[in-house]
């Protein structure tokens, strides 16, 4: 799989995540998140997990976290990467 | 060193505040004193009314390191301190020591007159916004001094901590200093936090909105205390200082921990004829409140006080019969406000009556009942309210350790989590509460009872409570958030919590 496109999934909503997606030469995944200090290894493992067994190696990640847990930001990231990768 | 919660506590900073160690919540001292204040006499013939600010200040010999006060009733529609800050600022006035009841988002102002060296200290109950997310950055040299309620009047009263001039922020006053707080465009009830500063600061200046003929029909702070009245054009912005009114929790979660706390109290054996009972004013502390009320109406109990920050459901309470009296030390709504104005069972009491242990009594020692809320409480039930997960301040004890003191059963309710911070951890980020205090956890995925309270937790299995083991609700927690990482200390202190009896129960670090 690889994405093809700018994409989105989740919302702003306390306890959830916003995450967007757009083509990139290479992995690149941005994390902003109200739990940085106390989770923000945790998150960034389960974001690159998820990708990991979906198979990516490329595209933009922005994730704006607002205390997802991780079965919440694992199904947000990939909605989001089947979004971007879906035919226009 | 480690006090008596396992809490280190710098050497240095004990040494420097000459200050002891926590050792438990009751015990520390069996005597106090008050202490004796030095005042000019106000002999027949002389005004108190004063044009400006600036008059007053130099009329009070104001100097550079000076201590100054302010009571919190304005809560974030304040304009006192700020008005009175930019006067100081103004006159050229260095190295000031404010001591503030309670800090708001409306005291932004601060920080430029702590980064120009015009304040160089604060001491607070109670800290929310930009102050205390720069003091949470080191902004402050000197580490800021947490205080209960309770703990701020002790230390005011004793003598410990020096008033020079106590600024009054007053709804109503008459010439000669008479101040109500229920009359007047600002009208925020209560004074109750103020009642000490007004009798235990060398001087005392009153700002008023609503300056009457002498005297006011309802005196709160009365003339004896007060050297200098000034008329300003506002003392607050009413939308930041009242409610409306005051909500119960809609969310069926919060519903179900509230329906359980009630059930805590009916079970535990508390509801009966004479029942004292204080509840914060936060949506879930409300919901408890009101299912309390349902069964106090069911067994047709008569309650003999209710007590705290007073809020629109109490005075319904009060007016059904429900509540003999209610005492108030500070009116969250309008309501509240219109009660005490017009119900002489509704009264006013000084925040040292309600809740300073260096006392002939306060009033928390006769409460049966008080719901408290947690930031995060440990499996030895000690709870902070006072740092959020990411170690800086957002809050403060208050009154929540005072009342935690003096019930006979004190309550937390909580959700287990909050997006994805577990509230029940094995060690709280800033203790302003002991374990030895609480004695039932309420949470939606079950009831903790504090093992000191056997008969308790007896209780509540029997009537088939969902009674579990607090270490259990860390474990349900961890499981499902993951277990948090620590917060890295920078080293350096950037606030001292005091516990009630003065001892220093924790102290806050600067986070990276």
């Amino acid at each position: 799989m690889k994405i093809m496109k700018e994409a989105m999934a989740g919302s702003l909503e306390s306890s959830d995540c916003l995450i967007m997606v757009k083509p990139s030469e290479k992995l690149e995944i941005e994390i902003e998140s109200i739990v940085q200090k106390r989770y923000g290894k945790q998150i960034r493992a389960a974001i690159e997990e998820t990708l990991d067994e979906m198979g990516i190696t490329s595209g933009y990640y922005k994730v704006q976290d607002k205390g997802a847990i991780d079965y919440c930001l694992r199904a947000r990231v990939q909605t989001v990467t089947r979004r971007g990768c879906e035919e226009q | 060193m480690l006090n008596a919660i396992g809490r280190e506590i710098p050497l240095d900073i004990l040494k420097r505040l000459k200050k002891e160690p926590f050792q438990g919540a009751y015990g520390y001292a069996e005597k106090s004193l008050r202490k004796e204040v030095a005042f000019n006499i106000v002999w027949p013939g002389t005004g108190k009314l004063v044009n400006s600010i600036s008059e007053a200040l130099v009329k009070a010999k104001f100097k550079d390191g000076m201590s100054i006060s302010f009571h919190h009733h304005l809560r974030n529609g304040d304009y006192v301190l700020n008005m009175v800050l930019e006067e100081i600022a103004r006159m050229g006035f260095r190295d000031i020591t404010v001591l503030a009841s309670g800090i708001f988002e409306c005291h932004e102002p601060l920080l430029a007159h702590i980064q120009n060296g015009v304040v160089s200290g604060i001491h607070t109950n109670y800290m929310v916004g930009p102050v205390a997310r720069a003091v949470s950055a080191g902004i402050l040299d000197k580490p800021v001094i947490m205080r209960s309620h309770g703990g701020r009047d002790r230390a005011i009263e004793s003598g410990e901590l020096k008033i020079d001039i106590a600024f009054i922020a007053a709804p109503t006053a008459d010439i000669y200093g008479n101040i109500d707080g229920t009359e007047g465009p600002s009208a925020c009830g209560s004074l109750g936090y103020a009642f000490s500063d007004a009798k235990y600061a060398g001087k005392v200046i009153a700002l008023t909105d609503n300056l009457v003929s002498y005297p006011v029909s309802r005196i709160s702070i009365d003339q004896t205390c007060v050297d200098y009245v000034i008329k300003v054009d506002s003392i607050g912005d009413r939308a930041g200082i009242v409610s409306g009114t005051t909500r119960i929790t809609r969310d069926p979660v919060g519903l179900k921990i509230a329906e359980r706390a009630a059930r805590v109290i009916e079970t535990g054996g508390y509801l009966q004829d004479g029942f004292s009972f204080q509840t914060g004013a936060g949506s879930l502390s409300l919901a408890v409140a009101s299912f309390v009320r349902e069964k106090m109406r069911e067994k047709k109990i008569i309650g003999s006080f209710g007590l705290g920050g007073i809020t629109e459901l109490f005075v319904d309470m009060l007016q059904e019969g429900l509540f003999r009296t209610l005492f108030d030390t500070q009116c969250f709504d309008l309501k509240s406000v219109e009660s005490l104005r017009n119900n002489s069972r509704h009264q006013e009491i000084s925040s040292s009556m309600y809740s300073n242990p260096f006392t002939k009594g306060a009033v928390v020692n006769n409460l049966d009942v008080v719901i408290l809320g947690a930031t995060e409480i440990d499996t030895d039930f000690n709870v902070n309210v006072t740092t959020g997960s990411d170690g800086r301040i957002m809050g403060g004890s208050g009154g929540h350790c005072d009342a935690a003191a003096g019930s006979k059963l004190t309550i937390v309710v909580t959700n287990l989590m909050r997006a994805r911070m577990p509230v029940v951890v094995e060690r709280v980020t800033t203790v302003n509460t002991p374990g030895e205090n609480i004695g039932v956890l309420v949470t939606e995925y079950g009831i903790a009872v504090n093992p000191a309270n056997e008969d308790l937790k007896k209780k509540l299995s029997d009537n088939r409570l969902p009674v579990l083991d607090i270490k259990e609700l860390k474990r349900i927690a961890y499981n499902i958030c993951g277990e948090p990482e620590n917060l890295k200390s920078k080293g350096n202190t950037i606030a001292v919590v005091e516990y009630r009896d003065g001892t220093i129960i924790d102290v806050i670090p600067q986070f990276e």
